[in-house]
């Protein structure tokens, strides 16, 4: 009887090593991936960080409405306005006109080239889709039409003709 | 038995750990949001290109110049184009933080018919440093007629300054 118990005793220390050998090795093993998480968590919260301030600490600035331009409409309307010698104005001359004659095309162009010429890199006016000789190829957009970067602006002259100031920056 | 104590151990250790994580990610996402949130939006663009639309309403309607643009002073401008220049009550700031001018010319000649002016006259002088710390300034141009036709060119120039506001 005494025997038998000094042997299990025996079998008990010499299993025990093992026991704790594998455990050992399952701990560092855990160990490493939690570490492995960490370092993951901090990479991806340091590139966030990093874009975030890039993409967004920098520019704040608020950009205006770029479809409108108030000043260049008023412009528009006041050029139609403008009489020649024989004291027609614009609206009516392009109204019985197939296109933009001397002095309504050479007033254009020292209207809005001075004015807008700087801050818009392309303008045009004239009958939309129609080439001119002041302006050159038709470059705007259709009414209805929108672009970010475009300022269109345009008078019904009759049921069929419109006149179109298209300034795109 | 002491397999048991070590893993309560390990748990302390861990929940010590998952606490630390929880931390950063916290502290990562307040500088996130303040980073996002806590320097102001810069306006003054859109200020300065309000103020010159508002003068613009003010000094040209129905394709016609205003009439009596030949009487606008740096008395009456204000008033007669229903322009505020008060600004809030901060920084030190003394209602001096705006500056608007308009130059009236000929169309053909450029000859200059009326110019005014109202605000802060040095905001002017800064506007050749191109830097975010100073006033952000807007000239722009547009052409009108009077009731005879004649034909006019009116220059608008407008600068704002409210760094303090805008600008960290």
């Amino acid at each position: 009887m005494f025997n038998n118990l000094e042997l299990k005793d025996k079998k008990a220390q010499i299993e025990m090593p093992k026991c704790i050998n594998s455990s050992k090795r399952g701990q560092i093993g855990e160990t490493m991936t939690w570490i492995i998480a960490t370092i993951i968590i901090i990479v991806m919260l340091t590139i966030t960080i990093i874009i975030s301030d890039l993409s967004f600490g920098k520019n704040r600035k608020i950009q205006t409405d770029q479809n409108s331009d108030i000043l260049a409409s008023k412009s528009f309307f006041s050029y139609v306005l403008t009489k020649n010698a024989e004291d027609k104005n614009v609206y009516s001359q392009l109204q019985t006109e197939e296109n933009l004659n001397d002095f309504n095309g050479n007033l254009a162009i020292k209207i809005f080239n001075s004015s807008y010429g700087e801050e818009y890199n392309d303008l045009w006016v004239g009958f939309p889709e129609l080439q001119n000789n002041y302006f050159g190829e038709w470059t705007g957009l259709l009414e209805g039409e929108r672009s970010f970067d475009a300022v269109q602006e345009f008078i019904k002259l009759d049921e069929n003709k419109m006149l179109q100031l298209s300034m795109i920056r | 038995m002491s397999i048991q104590k070590n893993k309560k151990g390990a748990e302390k250790i861990l929940s010590v750990y998952w606490f630390a994580i929880l931390l950063i990610v916290a502290g990562a996402i307040v500088y996130l949001v303040s980073s996002f949130y806590g320097k102001p939006y810069d306006v003054r663009e859109m200020e300065a290109r309000l103020l010159t639309d508002k003068i613009a309403n003010c000094l040209s309607a129905g394709g016609n110049i205003k009439e009596n643009w030949q009487g606008l002073n740096a008395d009456n401008f204000l008033e007669e184009c229903r322009l505020v220049f008060t600004v809030e009550d901060s920084y030190g700031w003394d209602d001096d933080q705006y500056y608007a001018e308009i130059k009236i010319s000929d169309f053909d000649s450029g000859q200059s018919l009326n110019e005014v002016n109202a605000g802060n006259p040095n905001l002017k002088l800064d506007c050749a440093v191109d830097d975010k710390n100073f006033p952000l300034c807007l000239e722009r141009s547009m052409y009108s007629i009077d009731k005879a036709g004649k034909q006019y060119k009116i220059s608008i120039f407008a600068a704002v300054r409210k760094t303090e506001k805008n600008v960290q």
